[in-house]
């Protein structure tokens, strides 16, 4: 019952149901505006709140997050442009659909389709996370370790076109988050003798720096792409269409919310997983795939949303991110006092019931805010990169500048954006950096009070990995994915380019 | 997942870069003590060995592509895939913004900041620029002042 209370906390405050409604507005337009990202969005917003009432800055976070993933369908759809990475799958066949002129429909379906997947990933998250918090108590230090190296891999190997890469990225995060003060001994790391460097390089300048200057300079490239105009009309889809459909948006939401689960795997993997599943278990679709089956859009977009509950189980009950933004909530929760681990459910149960009630909440909101104002949308579009770009360096600026009221974050934020530009030219993705900044202290506590505990025996120290069920099924799953990888991930990614080529061909 | 998808030019240069950032970290965490596992050094130095190990993956893996690319050729396309002259120019006006920044104040740093970006991306003509630059600072003073609670310099 005091559960149900927390829950509905954010139910009951007028002031909270109009953040949550004002997040999640502002989510689907900064989700459907290729160039601004939730990551982003989220990033700048942790400083910005950093001052207000925990509830309502997480109110705030929870709209924004949630409309954000869905926001990416849009621009997707109607521009061929995923406005964030998880919408990468919903243009497959999105955009074939508004070329028909069926822009409307699968507007409608994916608001839709990501609605119920964000319900039932919130079930799952519900559901789920208590009994996981309670199993997470007997994770030894090794096994944290092993989960962090486990998302590390998984993000770094998922995400980019090389593995090495991605690797190098998670690697570096981790080197950034090791300047600065060593909390075990109290000695500088990487400060060459700057008392400035001692407390470290705040994560929310990189995370600024990464995702807001750097995707800024990398939007320069394309200033010129002039804004494509489409007509939308019959948004609302048919409860015929959507019964017909509902065994493949259960089935897809239940994809989303396993690969949410895994820490490192987030959206984007999901949605390409569950439209991978749905081209290969639907027989009929309602077209080929490609060329605009209803069921290319309701999968991925249902599995993104549905992720959402699925991302937030390791975050929340073992403190592990399962994906960038995740790890950027994890930061906004450090920054209020919390710790999400473990102890955050034995500590603090009130909260993690206020964020299902406020991830609830937005996702409700999703759906008439999803279902309306496309005119505006289309306007939003319209707005030229030249005028865009400058707000957000502005905006980036301003954020990182008030979680110190430091102009020297400000520098590091820009430097971080400068290397994040070049790094992202080259085929370096920004996701594992940010992933082993969060996970990078994680890691090395834990390793090193698992060394102490084996009294720095190495043999000692594997034995240990390998006589604990629980360690060894980790490193069984993170060997399984890592190396299954290179097969089922390569078959997904063939079959889809192959598609989509297929597709730019024939048009 | 391995297969290398494109060329991209100046790439050999980025990866000697990190190679020799990566035994920069290496050299560094080697300084620190390292007697036991668990010392401040024992993770740093972990973490160095894997940056240069996934970089030079990197350089082995991409070492056919960069030795079939003649530098003469692969110069000349550098600064335009990666530095065209848009970027170049706006990180000029991002390294002024920074500068003014610290001696004119954020308001009026930013605002020259905003209408000269608006100049220089096409995004408005020179007067329209010079009102969006008010309306936007219009609009950040009031979220930073009454919403967000953030005291600007």
């Amino acid at each position: 019952m005091e559960q149900l209370g927390y829950f509905l906390m954010a139910f009951t405050s007028i002031k909270m149901i109009f953040l949550v409604c004002v997040g999640t507005f502002a989510g689907i337009y900064i989700g459907a505006i290729p160039g601004l990202s939730v990551t982003m969005a989220v990033s700048v917003l942790i400083s910005f709140t950093f001052s207000w009432d925990v509830n309502e800055a997480l109110c705030l976070m929870a709209g924004v997050y949630c409309g954000g993933v869905y926001g990416g369908s849009r621009s997707a759809v109607l521009l061929n442009i995923p406005g964030a990475p998880a919408a990468v799958a919903t243009g497959f066949d999105g955009y074939p659909l508004a070329k028909l002129g069926e822009a409307g429909i699968a507007i409608g379906l994916a608001t839709t389709a990501s609605v119920i997947g964000g319900y039932l990933g919130i079930i799952a998250l519900a559901t789920a996370a208590p009994v996981i918090s309670d199993y997470s108590l007997m994770f030894a230090s090794r096994d944290y370790f092993m989960l962090a190296v486990m998302g590390l891999l998984l993000v770094g190997s998922l995400s980019g076109e090389s593995l090495a890469k991605g690797i190098f990225a998670g690697a570096l995060g981790i080197f950034l988050s090791m300047i600065g003060m060593d909390t075990f001994t109290g000695m500088g790391r990487f400060t060459f003798g700057s008392v400035g460097l001692m407390s470290g390089i705040h994560f929310v300048a990189i995370m600024i720096g990464l995702f807001g200057v750097s995707e800024a300079l990398v939007q320069i490239h394309d200033l010129h792409i002039a804004p494509i105009k489409q007509n939308v009309k019959n948004i609302i889809p048919s409860w015929r269409l959507l019964f017909k459909h509902f065994p493949l948006i259960i089935k897809s939401a239940l994809i989303g919310i396993g690969i949410g689960a895994l820490p490192g795997a987030g959206g984007d993997i999901a949605a390409l997983m569950a439209y991978g599943s749905a081209r290969r278990s639907i027989k009929k679709p309602t077209r080929p795939f490609g060329q605009g089956a209803y069921e290319g859009v309701i999968a991925p977009e249902t599995a993104n949303n549905a992720c959402i509950g699925g991302d937030n189980i390791p975050m929340l009950t073992l403190g592990i991110p399962g994906d960038a933004v995740t790890a950027v909530i994890i930061g906004a929760l450090y920054i209020h006092g919390l710790k999400p681990g473990p102890m955050l459910m034995i500590d603090t149960p009130h909260l993690f019931w206020f964020w299902v009630g406020a991830l609830t909440l937005a996702n409700t909101f999703l759906l008439p805010l999803g279902l309306s104002g496309i005119r505006i949308f289309a306007k939003l579009v319209e707005i030229r990169k030249g005028l865009l770009l400058p707000i957000i360096i502005v905006i980036s600026v301003v954020g990182t500048y008030g979680i110190n009221n430091s102009i020297t974050d400000v520098y590091w934020m820009m430097g971080f954006g400068a290397f994040g530009y070049i790094l992202k030219m080259y085929g370096y993705q920004m996701g594992p950096v940010i992933l082993g900044v969060i996970l990078g202290p994680i890691m090395e506590d834990n390793y090193r009070r698992a060394m102490q505990d084996v009294q720095h025996s190495i043999p000692l120290f594997f034995w240990k990995f390998f006589s604990s069920p629980l360690t060894l099924a980790l490193i069984i799953v993170t060997v399984v994915m890592i190396g299954s990888q290179a097969g089922w991930w390569d078959k997904i990614k063939k079959s889809l380019f192959k598609t989509k080529s297929v597709q730019s061909e024939k048009s | 997942m391995e297969g290398n998808t494109e060329r991209k030019p100046g790439e050999r240069i980025l990866t000697w870069f990190l190679l020799a950032l990566s035994l920069f970290v290496l050299v560094n965490a080697w300084r620190m003590p390292h007697e036991t596992l668990s010392s401040s050094g024992a993770f740093p130095l972990f973490i160095g060995s894997v940056m240069i190990l996934s970089v030079l993956r990197v350089l082995w893996k991409e070492w056919k592509v960069f030795a079939s690319w003649k530098w003469g050729d692969e110069r000349s396309l550098i600064q335009p895939f990666v530095l065209p002259k848009e970027v170049i120019a706006y990180i000029v006006v991002l390294v002024l913004f920074m500068l003014l920044t610290s001696s004119l104040g954020f308001w009026i740093s930013s605002y020259l900041f905003l209408v000269g970006s608006f100049l220089l991306l096409k995004g408005a003509r020179p007067v329209k620029a010079l009102i969006i630059g008010v309306v936007m600072l219009a609009i950040i003073w009031l979220l930073f002042q009454y919403i967000f609670r953030i005291i600007l310099w």
